[in-house]
């Protein structure tokens, strides 16, 4: 196999060479994250696209939202600065309600509405080690929700970040800055200490005057990690607030979460892990609505390489959330406490059939309060046609179980609540391929069919007059995404990517729709986008990157191309200076929203100043 | 605002002329690259029992099992070398294949059962693995992710094991070193 790919490589590999190095001098190179994420995922059989961390910090991103750009499979649109829906493969109308979303194992969506609330994760994106984008159904393993694609972001290592870091930056609409400190605690046991602070202004709206999307942000945490040989274990913490305007009234957002994860051999070919959290939310948006929110979090997860061939991974958990809700005139939850649990169970085995072909099965049985037991099972193949050149298939039942917002709420005299709303179900089957092309150029495509038989819709009660929710659309989507990554040079390197797909949904007969197809059906037939990563000597890079946004046929926003643009500068060893233009050519850069609510993102820039020892 | 697009693109016009000239300095590699370079290098600093080579045309084996990128690497990188006098190769190792006459051994994280293929390697054969916790299970040199480079330990007993000699030069360099 290297035979065939040897001549290709010659030219532009910079790792010609290495051999003449010395074992010291070896121990210093580093690794193209390139390679690495390729190495990883070489045999994965799902559409899945890999955000590193030198990746994040040549965006020049300051929130997580904006690094979750560099997904070509992900759809992010904001509506203010705080308003974001971000989604894969459709259906993001209003909040998108179909991914999941982990940060070092913690869920983060909501059972309020089975979305995110954006706002709320303030992270710090220079302990980020990866964000694993996954579009497509993941339930199996991540459970329900999983329905269109799974955002899966793990930190560092205490391990990783020692010493002090300092990164300020300061634009033209935010300014803020980090602070981290770590160090050891004896024995194998490392930490890091860490704060953000980011303060915004407000933005203009498209249809004039203010869009009062000001806000200050604030975050604190720690983590901590031991490791001895096999063995790791995590405790890790953080506080947030959030003061942040909005048209509709202002909102504080606080909240802390608390996590431990133990892993550690169970014999000389199993692994097993054990992960608890805890976690508090409080949300004001005055005058709409207020929550306290409880989860607690249990999750036990076992890997066997016992049997030949077969990699089996099993596991069970437990969550369980409590919500305390504050109705107002205008809207209310019924009733307005409540305490949700859920459990589940899952079993996966990928099973290498021969040398390059496998076949993975698994079934998750998952208990939620609404609709009682349900069932997630996939299969998945995976064929090394040749070396490095991968064909993949799937078929995936996955769902959206109910959430409080289908079930429970209701607006006076408008909506009523629905005690009979059911899983929404995806079917769903991809077909991908995925190859290393030359040692220094990679690409995946995928093809997808989506069926979801039972889609939330808004029906008329005609007795009352009012307004329930009901599984009265039946939806069909399909479409492709693909990207692919070229390191023309050793310095140089270009990534790209899109999205197009087509979706018909129906009422189904027997239902009385009134909130219209729109509701669900409101996306982009196609996006785009390009970057590129340039080395200038040892000492500057210049990045570019170029997003397409299509046609948004609800908010009536037209296809949009938005140009961000960056240098950096290595000041030396430990200092790094960086100017980002955002919007470098000034077009209008709607995202998402109403006509009357949404921003019109104008050119800003952001210096920033990154210092580390 | 057309002034700041401006100053941009100057100064990306001024540096793109460094960039040719500095197209070498930066010290990047695929990590299957350094690992196979690594793979290459211990050689250099490994005393092997003379029983390991029974004559001087007997070729210095490189055995790979469980990543096939290390292997196409190492393939590109040794070819036409020799170590210490003998003509270098590289095979693949399957499940249950004999381990006699190979001087280095690497067992990658894509190996279904390492600790058979471990145990499997007996004196004169230097083991080199890329899991964490693998020195437990017998490996002599085992590749560890330190930030975004590669680093390794060692086991000088499991080396000894074997029969073989570690120089210190490859200890201070290793980022453990587990020794009785």
């Amino acid at each position: 196999m290297a035979v065939g790919a040897a001549p290709a490589l010659a030219a532009p590999l910079p790792s010609t060479g290495l051999e003449d190095l010395s074992l010291e001098q070896l121990a210093e190179i580093r690794v193209t994250s390139v390679s690495r994420r390729e190495e990883r995922l070489a045999n994965v059989p799902a559409s899945i696209f890999v955000i590193t961390a030198d990746d994040i910090r040549r965006s020049g991103a300051t929130t997580i939202t904006e690094a979750l750009r560099l997904a070509p499979n992900l759809f992010v649109g904001r509506g203010d600065t705080n308003q974001v829906v971000i989604g894969a493969r459709g259906q993001y109308a209003g909040t998108s309600n179909k991914m999941l979303v982990l940060i070092d194992g913690r869920t983060v969506y909501t059972p309020l509405f089975s979305g995110v609330f954006w706002d709320a994760q303030q992270m710090v994106l220079q302990d980020i080690e990866r964000i694993e984008v996954i579009s497509g159904p993941a339930a199996t393993i991540w459970g329900a929700n999983g329905v269109n694609g799974v955002i899966n972001i793990t930190t560092r290592s205490a391990k990783e970040t020692q010493g002090t870091l300092v990164d300020a930056f300061a634009g033209n609409d935010e300014r803020g800055g980090v602070l981290r400190q770590g160090g050891a605690l004896g024995g194998d046991g490392f930490y890091r200490v860490y704060g953000k602070y980011r303060r915004t202004d407000e933005r203009q709206l498209e249809s004039g005057g203010g869009a009062r999307d000001e806000g200050d942000r604030y975050t604190l945490g720690f983590r901590a990690d031991w490791s001895a040989p096999a063995r790791t274990a995590t405790v890790q913490g953080e506080t947030f607030k959030a003061d942040i305007g909005n048209l509709g009234g202002d909102r504080d957002l606080k909240g802390a979460y608390l996590l431990g994860r133990w892993s550690q051999p169970t014999s000389a070919t199993g692994a097993m892990r054990l992960q608890a959290y805890f976690d508090h939310t409080e949300r004001v948006h005055a005058g709409t609505f207020q929550e306290k929110l409880d989860i607690l979090d249990l999750d036990l997860q076992h890997e066997s390489n016992a049997w030949k061939g077969n990699k089996l991974v099993a596991g069970a958990g437990y969550r369980r959330a409590r919500d305390d809700v504050t109705n107002t005139p205008a809207l209310g939850f019924d009733p307005a406490h409540r305490t949700l649990q859920w459990g589940n169970v899952f079993v996966q085995d990928e099973w290498a059939v021969t040398r390059d072909v496998s076949l993975t099965g698994g079934l998750k049985a998952e208990r939620n309060p609404y609709t009682g037991l349900e069932w997630l099972p996939n299969i998945r193949f995976a064929w090394s046609v040749a070396p490095d050149h991968l064909v993949w298939g799937a078929l995936s039942r996955a769902l959206r179980t109910p959430s409080r917002i289908d079930r429970d709420v209701f607006i006076p005299g408008v909506l009523a609540t629905n005690t009979s709303f059911e899983s929404e179900i995806a079917n769903v089957a991809e077909l991908g391929y995925r190859a290393q092309l030359t040692p220094a150029s990679t690409i995946s495509l995928t093809a997808f069919h989506h069926h979801y038989p039972n889609l939330r819709s808004f029906d008329l009660l005609p007795a009352a007059n009012l307004v329930t929710a009901a599984n009265g659309f039946d939806g069909k989507m399909r479409g492709v995404e693909g990207w692919a990554s070229w390191r023309v040079t050793p310095w140089w390197r270009l990534a790209g990517g899109f999205t197009a797909m087509t979706e018909t949904i129906r009422v189904k007969p027997g239902h009385a729709d009134v909130g219209g197809v729109s509701q669900i059906s409101n996306d982009p037939r196609h996006t785009e986008q390009l970057r590129s990563s340039w080395d200038i000597g040892t000492a500057w890079e210049a990045d570019l990157m170029i997003r397409r946004i299509g046609h948004i046929p609800n908010f009536d926003i037209p296809t949009t191309a938005v140009v961000d643009a960056r240098v950096g500068w290595r000041v030396n060893r430990d200092l790094e200076l960086s100017v980002l233009v955002q919007n470098a050519l000034d077009r209008n850069d709607v995202e998402f929203g109403d006509a009357s609510q949404r921003v019109n993102f104008r050119r800003s820039w952001i210096f920033k100043l990154r210092w580390q020892v | 605002m057309t002034r700041l697009a401006a100053i941009w693109l100057l100064s990306l016009a001024a540096l793109a002329s460094q960039a040719w000239a500095q197209a070498q300095g930066r010290l990047e590699a695929s990590e299957a690259g350094i690992k196979a370079a690594f793979l290459y290098k211990f050689a250099s600093y490994v005393e092997w029992p003379p029983a390991a080579f029974p004559d001087a045309g007997s070729p210095f084996v490189f055995g790979i099992a469980g990543n096939d990128e290390v292997a196409a690497e190492l393939e590109r990188l040794v070819a036409g070398k020799t170590i210490q006098g003998h003509p270098t190769a590289v095979r693949r190792i399957k499940e249950g294949e004999g381990l006699n006459g190979v001087p280095v051994l690497f067992v990658g994280r894509g190996q279904s059962n390492p600790r058979a293929l471990i145990r499997a390697a007996q004196s004169g054969t230097l083991v080199v693995t890329e899991s964490p916790g693998a020195l437990d299970l017998g490996s002599a040199i085992n590749f560890i992710p330190v930030e975004d480079r590669v680093g390794f330990e060692v086991s000088v007993d499991a080396a000894e094991r074997n029969g073989l000699k570690i120089s210190s030069r490859m200890l201070n360099v290793a980022r453990r070193v587990v020794q009785r």
